[in-house]
């Protein structure tokens, strides 16, 4: 496994998506549509927006992180480029890395532009850090790259994987869904980062967990069908 | 001159399915061998496995010395693979994409490779286009020089001319001449007896993932249509 071949993947993934700015394009929009129709409530109290606003804030990037993930490996297959991929003298976990950061990329993206809006859009009453928010945020992102592209991997093969991919996902995802819905929301009504210590370790540990699994399983799962 | 690929017992199942039934072969080093066989007769799981890309069930398969099981990276380095499917990325330029497959393949002279590739197969003037703008013709020629741009000393071509047109076949034949000339071992799977008469040294003939034949052309003494016949009636 070497860091360049991880990243040669990514830039290719990443220069094909701002070619065709297919997948980008759909995330951006699902999240917009998501925060114009969560901003017509905007009349609800500060209590309001405070208790459910990260929920809701999470609710988009997985629906949003849903739409761009899977696609990782499915346009591969779909393209026919897959084989092109298993026939390189590369590992097979420097194909799914590669692919990781490639989403966690494309996730880190269209948070960067959600973000801000979810603020104001919502008019948000922040107590806590914009900045801080946004780490425990992007901390929240990358485990949720990792989790989701290890799965979308591993019903690479299967039938009906679209339906698949969220009856997989959503119930894997939700210990750390529930610690970075949890983390943002201290965060972002004024708790410090001793605050979400907790929450920051189950993520991390969930990002390692899975990765080392994905890495240890990757090579049967990609094997041509 | 030692085997450039030697296949051992090899079976390959999925579920109650033999696709691959102890199948033995020895393909010797710049060889030109074509792997003839109907819709369905396991050629496609054969290169797959060949190429490392599928595990077989069970046997042993070695490619220039190289077991594909132990030695993966090392087989790979060996091998270009050119099918019916490119590989390629349509919305990368034609450079673009052997870019892409030079990192890949690690060759620090990769710049030198991507040009002198491009000029093998007469695509240096379209090399800022994107793939998606070419003909059938043009991308499966661009496939052939990611195919050789590590140049591997073997080249498998699986059904490659499926959907080319006649000069476009014409060229490909030309290509596959070339290869032998150059000392590469080339195996071909196709279910075309012309196309076999005008590029193979050697055969080898499959149906439901059974090796049912294999020899040199010269060694045939009849016509080679007539034995696929007779050996197909035979296992029916």
């Amino acid at each position: 496994m070497k860091v360049r071949d991880i990243l040669t993947i990514t830039k290719k993934d990443l220069l094909l998506e701002f070619r065709s700015r297919e997948t980008l394009n759909s995330m951006l929009l699902f999240a917009l549509l998501a925060l114009m129709l969560m901003s017509f409530g905007t009349g609800a109290s500060d209590a309001v927006v405070r208790a459910v606003g990260a929920t809701f804030l999470w609710m988009v990037i997985i629906f949003v992180g849903m739409i761009g993930v899977f696609r990782a490996f499915t346009s591969e297959e779909e393209r026919g480029t897959l084989d092109g991929l298993r026939l390189a003298p590369i590992s097979a976990e420097s194909i799914l890395l590669g692919k990781i950061v490639y989403n966690f990329l494309l996730l880190f993206m269209v948070e960067l532009i959600i973000f801000p809006l979810f603020i104001v859009m919502l008019d948000y009453p922040l107590e806590g850090s914009f900045l801080m928010g946004l780490l425990v945020l992007t901390l929240g992102v990358a485990g949720f790259a990792v989790v989701s592209t290890a799965i979308s991997a591993l019903i690479l093969n299967a039938r009906a994987r679209e339906l698949l991919f969220p009856v997989i996902l959503l119930p894997i995802i939700f210990p750390l869904l529930s610690s970075a819905i949890h983390g943002l929301k201290t965060v972002l009504n004024g708790g410090g980062l001793l605050d979400v210590q907790k929450e920051c370790v189950v993520i991390t540990v969930y990002i390692i967990l899975f990765l080392t699994i994905s890495l240890l399983t990757f090579e049967y799962v990609i094997e041509a069908s | 001159m030692g085997s450039a690929i030697s296949i051992k017992n090899l079976c390959k199942q999925f579920g109650n399915v033999k696709a691959l039934d102890s199948v033995s072969i020895e393909i010797p080093r710049g060889l030109s061998f074509a792997l003839l066989g109907p819709n369905g007769a396991g050629k496609t799981t054969l290169v797959k496995i060949i190429a490392t890309i599928m595990r077989p069930t069970s046997g042993d398969v070695t490619v220039d010395g190289h077991d594909i099981m132990r030695e993966k990276e090392k087989v790979k380095a060996k091998i270009g693979l050119i099918s019916h499917q490119t590989f390629l990325y349509e919305d990368l330029s034609a450079e673009e994409n052997l870019i892409f497959f030079k990192n890949l393949y690690h060759l620090d002279d990769g710049e030198k490779r991507v040009e002198k590739a491009l000029k093998i197969v007469k695509l240096f003037p379209r090399r800022y286009d994107e793939v998606r703008t070419f003909s059938r013709g043009m991308k499966q020629r661009l496939s052939i020089a990611r195919a050789l741009l590590h140049d591997p000393p073997i080249l498998i071509l699986d059904e490659p001319t499926s959907g080319l047109d006649l000069p476009g076949r014409r060229d490909f034949y030309e290509m596959i001449r070339r290869f032998k000339d150059e000392g590469r071992t080339v195996i071909i799977t196709t279910h075309d007896v012309n196309e076999v008469r005008l590029i193979a040294d050697a055969i080898g003939v499959l149906s439901s993932g059974k090796l049912l034949f294999s020899g040199r052309i010269e060694s045939i003494e009849h016509d080679l249509e007539d034995l696929l016949i007779d050996l197909m009636g035979e296992q029916n």
